[in-house]
Formats: structure tokens, sequence, C-alpha cells
């Protein structure tokens, strides 16, 4: 098959092109769309292994850590050091 | 510039001035601006192609946005586990979309498998007999295109879509040099897929 056959067979897809008709939505108003399926779909999310790790895990003090604690929760609580001094 | 300097600038500045790893980066760092950015920039292209392999408006769109909440949560999953690869936004921006569209393609047929009431009328809704006409022949192309490889017929339609040759094969995961042959191999098979069609026409 030479170029021209197969550029003729590409041109024979263009059918397929969105009409007039199939235009889609504006951009900016499938973006509000997406914006929002995104805010429901953080708010289902179930917590990360390590999120669920932190939520149970205890310090020495026996207090729970922030989930924004970093990986070695012992160390870094504050009040595992006022129990060392 | 090196990247670690860019990453110090404000937040969302022209994105086409960074590299698609930095406005993953970004993206992950919750800058709506980078991800506003490249949502204008790939919207009409992947609703396009969608709208090629289904079909369908409706579908399309939706597809389309499904498409986008993949690359915000592919961004913060990145982030999360440090991923530092280099990506091409574009090439899996089209990869997640053809996928997306054909996963969706083989859930309709099983939909019309359970329910064949439900299996649209092709020339239902319209009105003149050149719209008839044109949707008949989408028909035939899209019945010809089903019986392709999924890979041919990402080829033949992101060419029609005037992607170049590079663009294609960083797409579709090939080498550039192949894309030529690969795309004279899927116009061949396509030709003899709608020509079987139209002679299945012509006897039903």
């Amino acid at each position: 098959m030479n170029d021209s056959e197969i550029q003729e067979t590409i041109n024979q897809l263009s059918v397929l092109e969105p009409t007039p008709l199939d235009t889609p939505r504006p951009a900016a108003q499938a973006l509000n769309q997406v914006r929002q399926r995104i805010q429901a779909a953080e708010k289902k999310r179930p917590p990360s292994f390590w999120q669920r790790f932190f939520s149970l895990a205890r310090c020495g003090a026996g207090a729970s850590p922030p989930l924004s604690c970093s990986f070695c929760p012992r160390l870094h609580l504050p009040q595992c050091a006022r129990r060392r001094q | 510039m090196s990247e670690l300097n860019q990453s110090n600038q404000p937040k969302g500045q022209v994105v086409a001035t960074l590299s698609d790893n930095l406005i993953l980066t970004r993206i992950g760092e919750g800058d709506n601006v980078s991800f506003e950015a490249l949502f204008h920039a790939h919207y009409d292209r992947i609703y396009g192609l969608l709208f090629r392999l289904l079909g369908s408006r409706a579908e399309a769109e939706d597809l389309t946005q499904e498409v986008f909440i993949k690359l915000y949560d592919h961004a913060f999953t990145r982030r999360r586990f440090n991923l530092r690869q280099e990506h091409n936004i574009g090439a899996w921006l089209y990869r997640v979309a053809t996928n997306m569209g054909y996963n969706e393609i083989r859930s309709r047929q099983r939909r019309w498998q359970r329910n064949l009431h439900l299996a649209p009328d092709p020339a239902g809704s319209l009105s003149t007999e050149a719209e008839v006409s044109q949707r008949e022949t989408a028909v035939a192309v899209r019945k010809a295109l089903a019986k392709l490889p999924e890979r041919q017929v990402q080829l033949l339609i992101l060419r029609q879509m005037d992607l170049s040759y590079a663009e294609c094969a960083a797409i579709c995961g090939v080498a550039p040099g192949s894309v030529g042959t690969l795309l004279a191999r899927a116009a061949k098979a396509f030709q003899a897929a709608y020509e079987e069609e139209e002679t299945e026409e012509v006897r039903s």
C-alpha cells in the first residue's frame, strides 16, 4: 500500500468526526464538573494504609500521632519527649 | 534552567514553558492553575478521540472528564510515592483515553447483550437523507474498525486527527521508525474489513 492509498484510507475515517451537533459542552463548564467529581471522589475515598496505620499507632505516652506525622511517631511526638525528661 | 530552579518560581505560570514532569509535580502539590491549563490544552482533542471511538456525545464527554480525573489522581499518587520519571502527559492522556474508550465499548457490548431492546437505532433521530447516509457510512466504518486489533484502530484514528508519526509512536508505545509500517498494515486491514462489511450489507 503506497502513501496516497494510506491517506485515502485515513480520510475515510473522517465520517467519525464530531459534527456541529456533537460539539461538547464548553471546556470551562466541563472543568467545573471535573472539579466537583474530584471533590466528591475525595470525600468518598477510604483512608490509605498509612493513614489507617497512624490513626491506630500509639506513642510511648499513649497519644495517637497526627496523620501528618512522619514514619516514626515515637520519636516525633512532643508527649514522648516530655515523658523521657 | 534546571528543574530545581523552575520549581522555585511562582506557581500557576504558563504550563507550556514547563517540563511535563514539573507540571505533574505541581498538580500533585495542588496547583489548580497547572491542572486547568492542561485541561484547556487537551480537552478538545481527548473528546475528539473518544467521540471517534464511541460515536456518542454524552459518553465521550463523560469519559473525557474521567480521563482528567485519572490524571489528577495520577499526579497525587506520583507525588505520594515520590515517583520522578519523565512523563509525556499528552501521550499519557491519549493512551488512557483509548483504554477507557475500549473498556466502555466492551461494557456497552455486554449491556446490549443483556438488554437487546436498548441497542440504539443507528438512524433513529436523523432527518435528512444525507444525514442518514452519513450515519450509515459511519456505522459501517465503526463495524470495520471493530474487526481490527485495538492498536491498529488507535493508529488510524490518531493519524486521522493529524497527529505526527512521533506523537503516534509516543502514544502507542512503539518506535517512531515503525509507525509507517504499522500504519500501512492497519490501513490494509481496514480496507479488507470495510469491503467485507459492505459485502455483508449487500447480502443482507
